[in-house]
This record gives C-alpha cells, sequence and structure tokens, in this order.
C-alpha cells in the first residue's frame, strides 16, 4: 500500500533549541552562506529549506509496502517518508513488561517482552532470572522475526497428493483433531501402542507431552539426546550417579581448562555460563585455556588456545593426569579419601600415557602440556575443567570426557568453590515444585526407546539415540503408525540426511506422520498434517536449566500476547486430543484444568511476599523468576552430614565405611563421622567402575545399584548378546579410521555458529544476515597440499565408520563410503587443524521459509494456505535481503557471503557410541577433491 | 539488490581493506565543514548536567552480535544497514598460536563532532548528555555528515534518505532502561553511562582501566574527542585493528561478515 506523497515538510516541533537552530538556519540562508550545499544542480547555492527538500526528494526511495501488521524492520515512516520520532520518546510508555523464557536454544535465557497494544515491540533480558541475569545473544534478540515471521504457519495444512510432494489444503482444526483422533485410535485397536512415537527435538513442556503419552499408553517417546550429549553424561554419571551435568564454578575459578567447548557461542549453558567464564577471568583472575580443533570465539578468546588432532582431547587428559601423579602434584588428602581407588592402581593404569605420548597422538607439544598441569593444580580446588560436544561427540567420546573428570578428582576440586561441581537437579526442582500428578509410565517397550546395542543409554537416565531411529525404521527393527514430530528437524539436523529422508517419505515405515512446528521446516515438508505451534511468546511452561548459581530455581514462561492466527500450544492440542480419542485417556485432562489453572498447581509453593501478592502465581507472574536466597550453593555435598535420625537403623560396613539402611546405600563414614558421600556403589568418586564393566557384560548390578542409592536400571534382557568388554578406567580409545590419512583425506568436524542453533533459527532475518553462509575451513597447509585457494570448491566424500562397525555388526551401518557427496567453497584460515575440515551445522536448508533459504521471493505454492502471508508482509527482507544467490549456489556462479549454506548431514554418516549412543559428530574421514 | 550490488559490496570491502588504514592517517574532512556560525549553537550540549560516554572492554567481548540484533530490533535498522556492528580480527599472537579479538564498534558520539560541523542543514546536533542526535524534521540526506564521519558510524536510510546512527537509545534512558545493546551484553563487555558520576559503571571502569593504562581512542589523529574508550588484548594494540573500521564517506558493510574477512588486515 502505497502512501500518499506530500512535498510539505512539517516543522519541527517548538522545542526551544530546535527553534533556535531553525532561526539561526534560517538566518544564514538568507545570508547566503550555505553555499558548499552540494547536489543541488540548479548552480544556485542557496541553502533554503526548499532547497533542502528538492534534494531529499530525489534520494528518498519508495515507501515499504505492508500488510495490516507491523513487521520488525520495517520502519514507520508517517506522512511523507521521513523518519519521525526517531527514537521516540514514547515507545515504551505504556508498554507493559511480560516475562517469559526464551526457547531459541536450550539455554531458556530469562527475557522481557515489551507489549503495547497487543503487540510486543521489543524482547530484552530479565534480570530476575538468576542463571542468565538479564542478558540475551544475538538468537534471543532476534525473537520478533520468530513471532512476526511473514511466513510463519498459522493454520492447520493436511496434504494433498504424495507425501512430500508439497501440496497442501488448509483445514480446520475441528478436521485435524479428528483426522490425529482416528489415526491414534486405530493404534489403539491394534494393540501396539508402542507404535505411537511422539518425537521432539527440542521440548521444554515435558510435562504435558509425558502426560499425553502415559495416558495414552505408549513410551515411544523419543527425543535427540544421543546426537547431543549422551557421553558428556554418561562419563559424568560414571563419577556421580547423582548427576549428568558438570557446572563448572567459572565465576569463582582460577583456572578453567576447556577441551572444545564453546561456551561464548553455543553450549546449553550459553548466557549463564559465558559470562560467568568472563567474570572468573576479568573479576577474579582466572584463566582459561582451550583445546580446540577449530578456533571458535571462546578458543580464539582464551588466554591460551592449543589446536589438537580431532578426538584427541582423552590423551591430553591423561598425560596431564600422568604429570600429576609423577610429579606429585595431586590432592593426596582427597584421593584417598574420595576417590574409590588407590592412587598406585590408577598409576598402573596411566603410566603408559606419558606427554610425550600425547604430544604425538594430538600433536599439542609435552612440554604444554605439562606446565598447563602444574598451573591447573597450583589453582586448585579453585580449577575447574570445561568440556561438551568438542570432546564427547567422538566415537572415544565418553572415555575422553572420563580421563577430562579424573582432573578435577586429581586435584580434588570436585565440588569446591571455583571448582568441578554439579546440581542435584537439571532444571525445576521437582521434589519442591512437582507438576501436577499425571498418569503412570506404561509397559510398552519400543526398540526405538531402549536399543540394545548401547551400554549405558538407559541406565541412569532414559537418554536414547535419536540417531538410529530412521537407520532401526530403515531396516525393519520398527514400525511406525503415527509418528508425532514436535520441534523437529531431523532431515537437516540428524546425520544422513538421506536415509531420514527416505524413511519419512515411505509410507509403510511411517503410517501417518502429524508434525506440530510454527513453521513449514523440513520435517514438515514430510508430514501429513501440520499442525501450527505458537512461540515461546505465546504460551505456558515452568522451566529452568542447570543452575550456575548452583542452587535451583525457577522461571516460568508464559503468552506475552495471544497466539498469532490459529496457531495453538500442545497445552492446548494435546488435551482436545485425549478427549476425542477417548477410551479412558481424557479424563487426565478435565476441561476445567486450563493451562494457567495447571501453571498455578503446579507453582503453588513457591514461597512469596504475602504483603505484595496473593498468590505464588501473581508474584512469578510479576517477576518472572524464582531462586530460593535461603539455599545454600551445592558445594561439597557429599560432605553433608547424616544426622541420628537417618543413621537409624543404619548399618556401616567395616571395610568400605559405606553406610546402608535396608539394603540401600545412604551415605560413608568420613573421618569418623556419618555423611552422604556420592551417589555411587562406592560412595565415593568412581575413578574405577565395576558397575559399567559389569553393565557392559549384562551382568546382574543390583547390588550395585542398592548401594548407590539411585535410580540406575539394570540393561534389561532385550540387550542380551549385546556385551562388550568396557574399560573400567578413564582411558585412550584410538579411533582407527584416523590413523594414517591419505594425503587427500580429512577429518571433518562440526561447529555451531553463534547467531544459529542446530535448525532453527536461520529464518531469523537479523541471525541469517550476519551467519547464512558456511564454507569450509582448511587449514593453509592443506589449501597448499591440496591446490585451493580462498573460494575454490572441493567436492567432499563421507565414509562412515569402521570402528563403530567393527565394534557393532549388528548395527549393519557398513564402513564404506556415503554415495551422496558435497560441494562447497573453502575459506582457507589458520584457524583449523592442518588435518581437519570445519564446516558447521544450522544452514543449507531447503525449506522452512524463503528467509532461510536465502529466497526473495515469497512463498506461493500451495503451503500459502497455511500463512497469513499478505496480513504479515516483510518488505524489509523482499526488498533489503542482500545475500539472495542470484546466481545459485553453484560452483561456477556463487558469490561469496550469499545463499543459504550447505548441509554438512549430506555426508555425515549416523555414527553412534557404542557406550552410550552419543552420535560421533567430529569423527567422519572425508575425501576432498578439488572441483575445476 | 541484485547481484552486481553484491559484487559493489564485496569490491567496496576490498577498497576498505586496502584504503582503510591510509584514510584512518588522514586528519579529518574540513573541506566539508560548514562556517563555524552554522554549527556553534548545535555543537553546544543541552545543559543536563550529564556526560555520557562508552567503554568497551574489546578483550571480553565473544563476538556473540547480541548487541547488534538488539540494535536492529530496537531500531528497525533495515537489512544491510547498521547503526553497530561487531569487528572479527584473527591473528597470529607474538608467541605463536592464533587468537581471535572482537570489537563492537559504533558512533563514538564525538564531543567535536566532524558529522555535526558538516551538517549543512541543521540536523546533527548534541542531546542528552552530549549524544549526537539527528534532527528529523530537518535531515534531508545530503550524506555530508557519512562523509565527514572518521569511523563510518552513519548509513543514509534508503526509504527516508536521511542520516541514521546511534542515538545512545535515549528514549530507553528516559525510562530507566539501558541502551538495548549495553543491557543484553552477556560478556560485559559494553558499558554506557553518565562520566559526570564517578559512582556510575562506566565512570568507574574508566577510572580503573585507565590506572591500567588500558584504555585507547579510535584514530585519534582525527582529533574528534571521541567518547568512546576501548580496552584491548595486550597481544593487539588498537593500531592493529583499526583498519578494519571504516572511514569517512563509508559505513558499515554487510561484507565485514564474511569469514572470508576475519583474517584482515593481516
Amino acid at each position: 500500500m502505497n502512501r500518499p506523497v506530500s512535498d510539505e515538510v512539517r516543522h519541527p516541533a517548538d522545542v526551544p533549541t530546535r527553534r533556535d537552530l531553525l532561526r539561526l538556519s534560517a538566518a544564514l540562508a538568507a545570508a547566503g552562506t550555505l553555499g558548499s550545499c552540494r547536489s543541488t544542480g540548479s548552480g544556485k547555492s542557496t541553502p533554503s529549506r526548499e532547497k533542502n527538500l528538492e534534494v531529499w526528494k530525489r534520494g528518498r526511495g519508495t515507501p515499504y509496502a505492508t500488510g495490516d501488521l507491523k513487521m520488525p524492520g520495517v520502519c514507520q515512516l508517517p506522512g511523507p517518508y521521513r523518519k519521525h520520532k526517531f527514537p521516540d520518546p514514547d515507545k515504551y510508555r505504556g508498554a507493559k513488561p511480560v516475562h517469559g523464557m526464551c526457547q531459541l536454544c536450550s539455554t531458556v535465557c530469562g527475557i522481557t517482552g515489551w507489549v503495547k497494544d497487543g503487540r510486543v515491540i521489543k524482547v530484552d533480558g530479565n534480570p530476575a532470572d538468576p542463571n542468565s541475569r538479564g542478558r540475551m545473544c544475538a538468537r534471543g534478540q532476534a525473537a520478533l522475526n520468530h513471532l512476526y515471521h511473514p511466513e510463519r504457519l498459522l493454520y492447520p495444512l493436511a496434504r494433498v497428493g504424495k507425501r512430500g510432494e508439497g501440496r497442501w489444503r488448509r483445514i480446520s482444526w475441528d478436521e485435524a483433531y479428528d483426522m490425529v483422533a482416528s489415526k491414534l485410535q486405530a493404534v489403539q485397536r491394534s494393540g501396539k501402542l508402542e507404535e505411537f512415537a511422539f518425537h521432539q527435538g527440542r521440548s521444554r513442556s515435558n510435562d504435558i507431552v509425558q502426560r499425553f503419552l502415559r495416558a495414552f499408553g505408549t513410551n515411544t517417546h523419543l527425543n535427540h539426546r544421543g546426537l547431543c550429549s549422551a557421553a558428556r553424561r554418561a562419563a559424568n554419571l560414571t563419577y556421580l550417579f547423582e548427576s549428568d551435568w558438570d557446572l563448572g564454578d567459572y565465576e569463582n575459578a582460577k583456572y578453567i581448562l576447556n577441551f572444545g567447548s564453546n561456551m561464548f557461542e553455543a553450549h546449553q549453558g550459553h548466557v549463564a555460563g559465558a559470562q560467568r567464564v568472563q567474570r572468573g577471568r576479568f573479576e577474579n583472575g582466572a584463566k582459561l585455556v582451550t583445546f580446540d580443533v577449530r578456533m571458535s570465539n571462546t578458543a580464539g578468546n582464551s588466554d591460551e588456545f592449543y589446536m589438537p588432532f580431532p578426538g584427541t582431547d582423552g590423551a591430553i587428559a591423561l598425560a596431564m593426569a600422568h604429570t600429576l601423579i609423577q610429579e606429585k602434584l595431586y590432592d593426596d588428602q582427597f584421593f584417598r579419601e574420595w576417590a574409590n581407588c588407590g592412587i598406585d592402581a590408577l598409576w598402573e593404569q596411566i603410566k603408559a600415557y606419558t606427554p610425550q605420548w600425547a604430544e604425538k597422538t594430538s600433536g599439542v607439544s609435552a612440554v604444554v602440556i605439562q606446565r598447563i598441569a602444574r598451573e591447573f593444580a597450583a589453582a586448585a580446588p579453585h580449577a575447574t575443567t570445561m568440556c561438551n560436544r568438542g570432546s564427547s561427540a567422538h566415537i572415544n567420546g565418553y572415555y575422553n570426557d572420563r580421563a577430562i573428570g579424573l582432573l578435577n578428582v586429581l586435584v580434588g576440586s570436585v565440588g569446591k568453590q571455583g571448582g568441578w561441581c554439579w546440581m542435584f537437579t537439571g532444571g525445576v526442582d521437582g521434589k519442591r515444585f512437582p507438576a501436577p500428578k499425571g498418569p503412570p509410565s506404561p509397559k510398552t517397550p519400543s526398540i526405538l526407546v531402549d536399543p540394545p546395542e548401547f551400554v549405558l543409554s538407559n541406565v541412569w537416565n532414559q537418554m536414547k539415540v535419536g540417531e538410529i531411529v530412521y537407520h532401526y525404521l530403515a531396516k525393519g527393527r520398527a514400525k511406525m503408525q503415527v509418528y508425532m514430530t514436535y520441534n523437529l528437524d531431523s532431515p537437516l539436523t540428524w546425520p544422513e540426511t538421506d536415509v531420514t529422508r527416505a524413511v519419512l517419505l515411505d509410507e509403510e515405515k511411517i503410517g501417518f506422520h502429524v508434525c506440530i512446528n510454527p513453521f513449514l521446516s523440513e520435517t514438515a515438508s514430510f508430514a501429513d498434517l501440520v499442525l501450527p505451534w505458537t512461540t515461546f511468546m505465546e504460551r505456558w511452561d515452568v522451566d529452568a536449566r542447570g543452575a550456575y548459581n548452583l542452587k535451583p530455581y525457577l522461571s516460568m514462561r508464559r503468552p506475552m500476547i495471544e497466539p498469532l492466527g490459529e496457531s495453538k500450544d500442545v497445552r492446548e492440542i494435546l488435551p482436545e486430543l485425549a478427549r476425542r480419542v477417548g477410551g479412558g485417556m481424557e479424563k487426565w485432562f478435565p476441561k476445567e484444568l486450563d493451562q494457567r489453572s495447571y501453571m498455578a498447581e503446579w507453582v503453588k509453593n513457591v514461597p512469596f511476599d504475602r504483603a505484595k501478592y496473593t498468590d505464588s502465581m501473581a508474584f512469578l507472574e510479576d517477576v518472572g523468576a524464582y531462586e530460593d536466597p535461603q539455599q545454600p550453593r551445592y558445594y561439597q555435598p557429599y560432605l553433608r552430614p547424616l544426622d541420628d535420625k537417618a543413621m537409624k537403623g543404619a548399618q556401616v560396613d567395616e571395610k568400605t565405611g559405606v553406610i546402608t539402611k535396608a539394603g540401600k546405600g545412604i551415605g560413608i563414614m568420613y573421618r569418623g563421622k556419618p555423611v552422604v558421600g556420592f551417589k555411587t556403589p562406592s560412595r565415593k568418586l568412581e575413578v574405577h567402575s565395576e558397575f559399567v564393566v559389569m553393565t557392559a557384560r549384562n551382568q546382574d548390578t543390583s547390588a550395585l545399584i542398592a548401594r548407590s542409592g539411585a535410580k540406575a536400571k539394570r540393561r534389561p534382557p532385550s540387550h542380551a548378546g549385546h556385551e562388550y568388554e568396557l574399560s573400567p578406567w578413564p582411558t585412550y580409545m584410538q579411533i582407527e579410521e584416523h590413523v594414517g590419512l591419505a594425503d587427500d583425506q580429512l577429518v571433518m568436524t562440526s561447529f555451531k555458529w553463534n547467531v544459529h542453533n542446530h535448525g532453527r533459527t536461520a529464518n531469523l532475518k537479523w541471525c541469517s544476515e550476519i551467519v547464512h553462509s558456511n564454507p569450509a575451513w582448511i587449514h593453509p597447509d592443506t589449501a597448499a597440499r591440496l591446490g585451493l585457494k580462498d573460494g575454490d570448491w572441493v567436492e567432499l566424500t563421507g565414509h562412515r565408520s569402521k570402528t563403530i562397525d567393527k565394534l557393532s555388526k549388528s548395527l549393519q551401518l557398513g564402513s564404506g563410503p556415503i554415495e551422496r557427496k558435497l560441494q562447497i567453497p573453502v575459506v582457507v584460515t589458520r584457524g583449523v587443524h592442518p588435518r581437519a575440515i570445519a564446516i558447521s551445522n544450522s544452514l543449507g536448508h531447503w525449506a522452512y521459509t524463503s528467509v532461510a533459504q536465502a529466497l526473495v521471493r515469497r512463498e506461493s505454492g500451495s503451503a500459502r494456505r497455511g500463512m497469513d502471508a499478505d496480513r504479515m508482509r516483510d518488505a524489509d527482507w523482499e526488498r533489503n535481503m542482500w545475500w539472495e544467490a542470484r546466481g545459485g549456489a553453484a560452483p561456477n556462479n556463487w558469490v561469496r557471503n550469499t545463499g543459504p549454506g550447505w548441509a554438512q548431514n549430506q555426508i555425515l554418516p549416523i555414527a553412534p557410541d557404542v557406550i552410550s549412543g552419543q552420535q560421533s559428530f567430529h569423527d567422519t574421514v572425508v575425501n576432498v577433491r578439488k572441483l575445476s | 539488490m541484485d547481484r552486481r550490488s553484491v559484487l559493489e559490496l564485496g569490491a567496496a570491502g576490498a577498497l576498505l581493506a586496502a584504503t582503510g588504514q591510509a584514510q584512518g592517517k588522514q586528519g579529518v574532512r574540513h573541506d566539508l565543514f560548514q562556517p563555524e556560525e552554522h554549527y556553534r549553537e548545535r555543537m553546544r550540549a543541552p545543559a543536563d548536567g550529564k556526560r555520557y560516554g562508552w567503554v568497551v572492554d574489546a578483550r571480553r567481548c565473544f563476538g556473540c552480535h547480541g548487541c547488534e540484533v538488539a540494535c536492529k530490533a530496537e531500531n528497525d535498522v533495515p537489512l544491510g544497514k547498521y547503526i553497530r556492528q561487531t569487528i572479527y580480527h584473527d591473528y597470529e599472537k607474538p608467541q605463536g598460536g592464533m587468537a581471535r579479538l572482537m570489537v563492537p564498534m559504533a558512533c563514538q558520539h564525538c564531543e567535536d563532532a566532524p558529522c555535526i560541523k558538516a551538517c549543512p542543514c541543521g540536523a546533527l546536533h548534541k542531546g542528552a548528555g552530549g549524544s549526537v542526535q539527528i534532527d528529523y524534521d530537518v535531515c534531508s540526506g545530503y550524506a555530508a555528515c557519512k562523509d565527514a564521519c572518521p569511523y563510518g558510524a552513519i548509513y543514509i536510510d534508503p526509504v527516508a534518505n536521511q542520516a541514521v546512527k546511534c542515538h545512545n537509545c535515549t528514549h530507553r534512558i528516559d525510562v530507566g532502561l539501558e541502551p538495548a545493546c549495553a543491557a543484553t551484553c552477556p560478556s560485559e563487555a559494553l558499558y554506557f553511562g553518565d562520566l559526570n558520576d564517578p559512582e556510575s559503571r562506566v565512570s568507574k571502569l574508566k577510572a580503573k582501566l585507565e590506572r591500567e593504562g588500558a584504555l585507547a581512542q579510535l584514530r585519534p589523529e582525527k582529533e574528534t574527542k571521541p567518547r568512546m574508550w576501548f580496552a584491548s588484548d595486550k597481544h593487539r594494540n588498537i593500531a592493529q585493528w583499526e583498519p578494519k573500521v571504516p572511514g569517512e564517506g563509508q559505513s558499515y558493510g554487510p561484507d565485514s561478515y564474511s569469514v572470508y574477512r576475519w583474517k584482515e588486515p593481516r
């Protein structure tokens, strides 16, 4: 809609200073002193306002076409096109702050939406959130792009024609509900309840999802953990049992030893963790040392940064342990009291891992390794390691993280202020603030939930092995009658794209696929029915993350505005579905329990100031977050004493000091007094783990589990035949295929950008403006050897893992090359290891809105029927998006820094480590061929 | 934008890399200045007793781009235009090993602001706390300010045909909020506040860093008296990365985000 053009320029408001300026300006004009005004073109140099107006009129552009809804980034230009009231002094007047939580990655930072006239005008961080403390990254700041996206899905779409063909019809919610309900009723009739599978990418509404699935009677609740953090969690659990998530006390640390974690750009703790690392460094004098195969921003900003060969973090850590023991730098007393083995026994295991050996293995100098080990010990107990997928998303990731964890045990920084800490909960304290009670867990086992090949993926938590779901379906090891996907981007983010795609297209393997998502994602494009999901600014949750203050907290996500279009949250969709499916499941979803009442029930135990608020809900709605000021930080929980009441009827094992009550471990004797100890079978830190060895052999571990008092499980009988020999120790596992690489072979590593999450941010124009293109990083040595320079294109061939194929034949993953090749340009940089090639994830979309595909063309197909494309018109994107690859993304026409990038997963094999099921994202051997 | 424009952007970027340093060494563009009596009044800050200024601790910045996107969201900055940007500069440390310096960059809010002096229309002036502001009832897009700014901190809005630059988020300050960028910065690298208030965070930090000899300013040879101070890594002084900051006649361009540019200047 064009605005009328007026030649009249309004005179400025009666602000005295400005009026004075005008008077001056007029006076000067009259005096003819403004001769330097250029581009008047008239030959006369009259600096009158009329003249200025002429210049301005010539330079102005066509106004933006807009729909009914103002889109972020499209300047409002009332009257003539000039800006008006910029910045607008009234912008925040009358705007109401509504607190919530971001969900554009998994860190879930506290946010405040400023709401005015039913519209979110800006999203800020919420300073009351004790974890993120009011800070936000670029993703969260682009929240408005997410909420007000021109191609947001707002109406249910049912497919027309073949699955995956991309033809849609808009249907009513009523029809959509009935369609899903009838499919679910058919599953019930079949008696194979486990063939209804729910698969989430990122869910922060697990309470309601679980309630629904349990009420239905299926346990097939799949996730993405195997692609994320399974190895690290398994390593932490081996040491602690109590927690799978270490939370370094970075703010109080003096030394932070980082093995491949990119805390400054990604990581589950990103904004909360990164700010504490910087406070630790710049306010507490901590040193940050990083090992990484690629110079991430964390690596580049570290005090020291070394580039080891991919997958050798464990070798470096073991060599440091070697130095600590050999030079007697370890904390002897702590080790004697709290490690479950003697130092001599450990030395027997470690002595071969000399710094010289580690230098040969990793390429990092032995002298450096020794020096850092000494510095780490000198800083203890204010010393902690930091790691994540960089060390753990490897075939040997479990052992890498076991070796890294050992360093904290040796220097005695475990649980200490400034040391390596954890919490008894990874989120909301469910004991104190339990979600409203739901149905019991059904007994409907599914091989997809508990795949037998993987040793530790289900013994503590259900970690699951997401990356084998499609592989199992392809091999006929499982089947789905109904597949409900939720906030899942598997065609883009799962390894071996072609397997995912083929399975998703196959109606024999997946009978009916309903996808719940706010955008028509790649996953949605393979669905039979797509339900428009609300954004995190339009729904309820009670949520929290690993608390870096080491006290549990709780925040609330709540609707800032009414959901746009007909989008709905699962808190509305699932109850209505339950009522339509019936058969008894509806009783868990009474109509009178509306979403707000459900939340109020959940948070009713949150203390509040009775002088200011009527109830917990009113308090949380006003402030957004709660942290108990009385609760002590979770330092040295193992020293908490057992009182007489706890000790009543307890037995102390004379040899080990382990205290049991009714056969269950409750503590250990420490310096003659009963304390809680660690919640492991030995009640100590399990440097030597009998438990994992026996578990891997499918032996009976119930006695060990009882002593730990934890909720660990035995591997079920279905795992029989999948026995392995695991080392009880932190040890090094050589990745076979990494030895003897040919000249044209590199190890492909993966990474995440600071403006993107894995698969859900490329549609945000402000994030994609910064990063939309992801050439492969190669070292100058590689470039010289292969005759490559900046911008040259290569073809990559990915190979399946020989190591995994050998370890677990029954997986039938094979070891040959992946058929599909990847053509990609290179960037030559010293910021990557000479034997590695680094390609980011998150990019290379072929769906998920035009913005994600770097297209200016608006969605014109039948998918538009699910959108409000005319009302939500983003003229800024249509006119100003400068990175569209007009010449295409093919080698000959590509212009640098344009286009949607490339998807690495096309050539990345399904490669789960058999210990934890962790996808080894950073181990793929690729052949590199220059494209001429 | 067509492909040629993208190519031109690339070329402009290359030109910037080649000429940035040279331009940075030249003096300020006196030839663009109006007679003093034309800007004397506008150069005078209102007597509000405040002296707004910035400290950027680039040693802490980890380049998350939170400030830039916060700024886009706050100010509806169109794609391809930027009020602020974060510079990435990869370099080799003298003792060996690679490092990356990241510096959030925006208008320096100079006390002796060349943009105010060059503005023929009388739009650029000093506002609250001495912030350099634009009067949109007067600005008519001559772009003399852009040509005069030694830091490339001004762009011309393609639709409004008016100059746009950082305005210190005075509309947020007025209601008790920090500027959008400083409020969000997770690395705590960006500090804004009243330098006349010795108790303000920015004053305290500035005093501390001054004692440590860690502060420097951008292109002091321009004699613009910027109200922004930088603490950058001891291995990398400001002169070594300053060529990445655009100069006179330039604005922040999208090409500076390209991973191909991070290694510049070598």
